[in-house]
């Protein structure tokens, strides 16, 4: 407390700065939105697969969460609190997407590659490329507790803790999860990356 | 693929998912003997290497806090915590049995006529003033516990009317309208100022002299009411009177993230005026609120608009006269125009799970009919038929 006090923010635990947050300190809340925005829009993207809708999550999450310190409970972490509100958020513009999916999928069929000065390209690079959109697109299509893993991890280089604590999940859940996907993953593209 | 190579597979892809190699004994083993799982566990590697090429990692923009910022200065400031909420529930159930004792040994004393009584009643109202204050603290607490915890995030439930505990973010921006538009400084009827619940179906009046029973104003941005209103003033008949609109409430409750809220007042908005726009915007709203069959209802109001004759829209597509699709589909109805795009016919748009409604649109003709000279869209055999809803 001290330390926030004198402007050493480094060193105050999450949980005394949203402490002095809710006292009014914009400063101390400021040094949390910097501390954790990167989990929260990761977490967010792995959850939407849009970088658009990540921010506006991860935005409205600091911001709900800023409304609500009042009602922070010390005796929680500030880390599980906050992305337990991203996780909401997400799961509920997940609900509002599916409102209006059902033709969603069709127009991702339909977009098309530009293929401007695609003939200067080799070959074995544009084959390259579409197995890595194939994967890409692989990933997409898992199914959503298995999907957020895999991108935190192996997107952004997340450990099993971070995920776990981005997620609300045990470590050995991720760990699961993860090995779930490559097991799925490995089905589809064994014949592929053989090649 | 036996039993064993089943769990060698689960094995080595936990291993592969933790990035090590498989620690049990018997699983290298078996790895050793088995190309098969030699063959997998080689596969699992592959794709592992490979997703970190493939996958993308954006990364939030620089403006990132100051947007957190903005949000929450564009919101009323944070609740101050009550001073005893800090004592939890179990603090108040104990000074809730203090003052319970106390109370029955001030009625003991009282009944027995001793000169204990004054003191009994002093430490009987005390203590449960104490036991008032906790409780309060301690609900307060538990509603804000239960609200950050059960679901923080969580949409507002559809309501018909606009709570009347907004009636004060209504009136803040009214006057922060009136500031922008640098009206003179008015009283506003006390019946309005109030926030009645007979002044909520109506548009709110700026200006003075208007009454609050006036008549409902054009929706839409600030504009001269025209119309005298029938318990105003001449005076106030004769001088033009910016009204708030409908659709000026449902913007502010958009950027509220109050969707019940929005969606209500477009619904008003779209009583006193119907056009693509509100219709729109009040089934968009009405939708995430989560009140599919009035959103059912207000995009099947933009769908059957005012027809265009001969209108053409940024495509070079006609509409078919009098085919119940005003001209600003395209702009305002983006599954509308997907259909458009492909040949929709017969396609389907849940709205909602709980309860599933869905819009099935029966004869959708693709643009190069279109051109063609064909009938662009036509939806249902018969005019009243225009949406299929299930």
């Amino acid at each position: 407390m001290e330390a926030a006090m004198t402007g050493d923010r480094a060193a105050v635990t999450d949980e005394a700065l949203a402490r002095l947050a809710a006292n009014g300190d914009r400063a101390a809340y400021s040094t949390l939105v910097e501390r954790y925005r990167g989990l929260a829009f990761s977490t967010a993207y792995a959850m939407l697969g849009n970088p658009d809708d990540a921010e506006d999550i991860a935005q409205e999450a600091f911001v709900r969460a800023y409304r609500t310190l009042p009602g922070f409970d010390p005796q929680r972490t500030w880390a599980a609190w906050i992305m337990s509100i991203v996780r909401n958020q997400c799961r509920d513009a997940v609900r509002r997407r599916k409102v209006r999916s059902a033709h969603a999928s069709v127009e991702l069929e339909r977009d098309e590659v530009p293929t401007d000065g695609a003939d200067a390209i080799p070959e074995a690079t544009l084959l390259e490329t579409e197995r890595l959109g194939e994967l890409r697109e692989a990933v997409a299509g898992l199914p959503d507790h298995l999907r957020a893993p895999v991108v935190l991890h192996y997107a952004y280089g997340k450990t099993y803790r971070e995920i776990a604590s981005g997620l609300g999940l045990p470590e050995s859940t991720v760990v699961g999860r993860l090995a779930a996907a490559m097991r799925i993953l490995r089905r589809r593209f064994a014949a592929e990356v053989r090649r | 693929m036996n039993l064993v190579c089943r769990l060698v597979e689960r094995s080595v892809a936990a291993s592969v998912a933790r990035g090590d190699e498989p620690r049990a004994a018997w699983v290298r083993f078996h790895l050793k003997r088995c190309s098969a799982c030699r063959q997998v566990h080689a596969d699992m590697d592959a794709i592992r290497r490979r997703l970190a090429e493939a996958l993308d990692s954006p990364e939030p923009s620089d403006a990132f806090l100051d947007r957190v910022w903005a949000g929450i200065d564009a919101d009323a400031p944070a609740p101050k915590r009550h001073r005893y909420a800090h004592l939890g529930i179990w603090a108040a159930t104990g000074a809730s049995a203090l003052a319970l004792v106390l109370a029955v040994t001030f009625v003991r004393d009282g009944t027995q006529g001793t000169d204990q009584s004054g003191t009994g009643r002093r430490s009987a109202m005390a203590a449960h003033d104490v036991a008032s204050r906790a409780q309060e603290g301690a609900r307060q607490t538990g509603q804000a516990r239960r609200k950050a915890k059960a679901k923080p995030a969580a949409e507002p439930r559809p309501t018909d009317k606009i709570p009347p505990a907004q009636d004060a973010l209504i009136r803040r921006l009214i006057v922060q309208r009136r500031r922008l538009a640098r009206m003179p400084t008015a009283t506003e009827p006390k019946g309005e100022a109030r926030g009645s619940q007979a002044n909520r179906g109506r548009s709110i009046r700026m200006a003075s002299g208007g009454s609050a029973g006036a008549s409902p104003s054009p929706a839409g941005s600030t504009s001269p009411a025209g119309s005298p209103s029938p318990g105003g003033s001449p005076s106030s008949a004769a001088t033009p009177q910016p009204t708030l609109g409908w659709v000026d409430i449902a913007r502010y409750y958009e950027l509220q993230n109050d969707a019940s809220s929005a969606a209500y007042a477009y619904r008003q908005a779209l009583r006193e005026k119907t056009d693509a726009d509100t219709a729109y915007a009040a089934g968009r709203t009405s939708e995430a609120a989560g009140d599919i069959l009035a959103a059912v209802e207000c995009l099947a109001e933009m769908l059957a608009g005012p027809p265009a004759a001969s209108s053409t829209d940024g495509d070079g597509v006609s509409h078919r006269p009098g085919g119940g699709l005003g001209p600003d589909w395209a702009r305002h109805c983006s599954f509308v125009q997907r259909a458009g795009v492909l040949d929709a016919a017969g396609s389907r748009i849940w709205l909602g799970r709980v309860p599933p409604v869905q819009i099935v649109f029966r004869a959708v003709r693709t643009r190069d009919e279109a051109r063609n000279g064909s009938p662009v869209f036509g939806f249902g055999s018969h005019p009243g038929a225009l949406l299929d809803v299930t």
